[in-house]
């Protein structure tokens, strides 16, 4: 199955999804305001999320046919699900990396917020030094039932 | 049955004889039905679902849409695997002289893959997420329309995927709704490392 992988095809494929996570994160951390995700401002973050993206799926289609066959050349369901998945901890692990040096120098104010919402007002990094030793009391404080999701809109 | 086969078969016969009469739908039809755009499309919507949400609730609730929709994904592919085992159907140009926009699949015809897939992903969702659910749920109709107008399944194909992935996602919902403490557990793990 790995080797199935190790094609041109399945390279386009992972750069495809490693460009549109890219994108996506950056315009999901701009609609979030989750500052400490974003590489540049909010509204160029935004903008260039929405511009990888739209770059990577053009990229793809548009320079070979790619009505490939999983049989032949192309990748089968698991093999598409493992190389989406790597491309898109890639990304964000690229992500968290790019915006931590960056921003090292950004202020890091005290926050009662928990979760991924710590990432509004300072970096990843920052965040994971600052709680080094409270790992396992953050994984016991952190919960908040959720909802049946009736009230999700 | 035999009635039920016949309106499949001039269902089918029926749309896929309007390929080759309009170009740009037949371009647009060859590039929805690939097998790398709306499945991609879907995992990147799933991806910034993880990170959206006005209020924590909210966001919890597109987590465990997460959650609950690699569940479904896995469970149903599991379904269609057996079922792939135990029945086949041949595709429609096995039988009958169609216009292909698509490869010619070696699997059964029923289920439909995307289908099945398709409506795992967005009922997931739509337990969870309203709109968003319903804005995956046009794209998997979508997804699966163009396999059919493509000639490479039947329209009760596409109905027997929807069904069986509308089930599991529903099935896995009631699981995580009463029994919930795995996803729960896997949420607050991501929380206590920033990325929940």
């Amino acid at each position: 199955m790995i080797a199935g992988m190790l094609t041109s095809f399945g390279l386009d494929y992972f750069l495809l999804c490693l460009a549109a996570s890219f994108g996506v994160l950056q315009f999901a951390a701009a609609y979030s305001r989750l500052y400490g995700l974003l590489v540049f401002n909010r509204s160029f973050s935004a903008f260039l999320g929405f511009a990888v993206m739209t770059l990577a799926f053009t990229w793809f289609f548009a320079t070979e046919p790619r009505n490939i066959p999983d049989t032949g050349e192309g990748l089968d369901g698991n093999q598409q699900a493992i190389l989406f998945s790597t491309a898109a901890a890639t990304s964000l692990v690229i992500i968290l990396f790019v915006t931590s040096l960056r921003n090292w120098s950004t202020s890091n104010e005290e926050s009662a917020r928990n979760g991924i919402d710590v990432l509004r007002s300072t970096t990843y990094f920052k965040a994971l030094m600052k709680g080094r030793n409270g790992f396992w009391k953050r994984f016991s404080l952190s919960t908040k039932k959720p909802s049946s999701g009736s009230t999700a809109g | 049955m035999e009635t039920l086969l016949t309106i499949d078969k001039e269902t089918f016969l029926w749309l896929n004889g309007w390929v080759g009469q309009y170009a740009w739908v037949d371009s647009i039809a060859e590039v929805i039905i690939s097998d790398y755009l709306v499945p991609v499309v879907m995992g990147l919507t799933l991806l910034g679902l993880w990170f959206v949400g006005k209020t924590e609730e909210q966001r919890t609730n597109n987590q465990l849409a997460v959650l609950n929709t690699l569940a479904s994904v896995v469970l149903s592919g599991l379904l269609v695997e057996l079922s792939n085992y135990f029945f086949y159907r041949p595709r429609p140009f096995e039988n009958y002289s169609v216009a292909l926009l698509f490869y010619r699949p070696v699997d059964s015809s029923f289920p439909s893959n995307p289908a099945v897939v398709g409506a795992a992903v967005a009922m997931s969702v739509f337990f969870w997420n309203r709109r968003i659910g319903t804005v995956l749920a046009i794209v998997a109709f979508i997804y699966s329309l163009s396999r059919l107008y493509g000639g490479v399944c039947y329209p009760l194909d596409i109905l027997g995927g929807l069904v069986i992935g509308s089930g599991v996602s529903f099935v896995t919902w009631a699981i995580i709704l009463y029994v919930g403490f795995i996803p729960r557990s896997i949420l607050r793990f991501a929380r206590a490392l920033y990325l929940a």
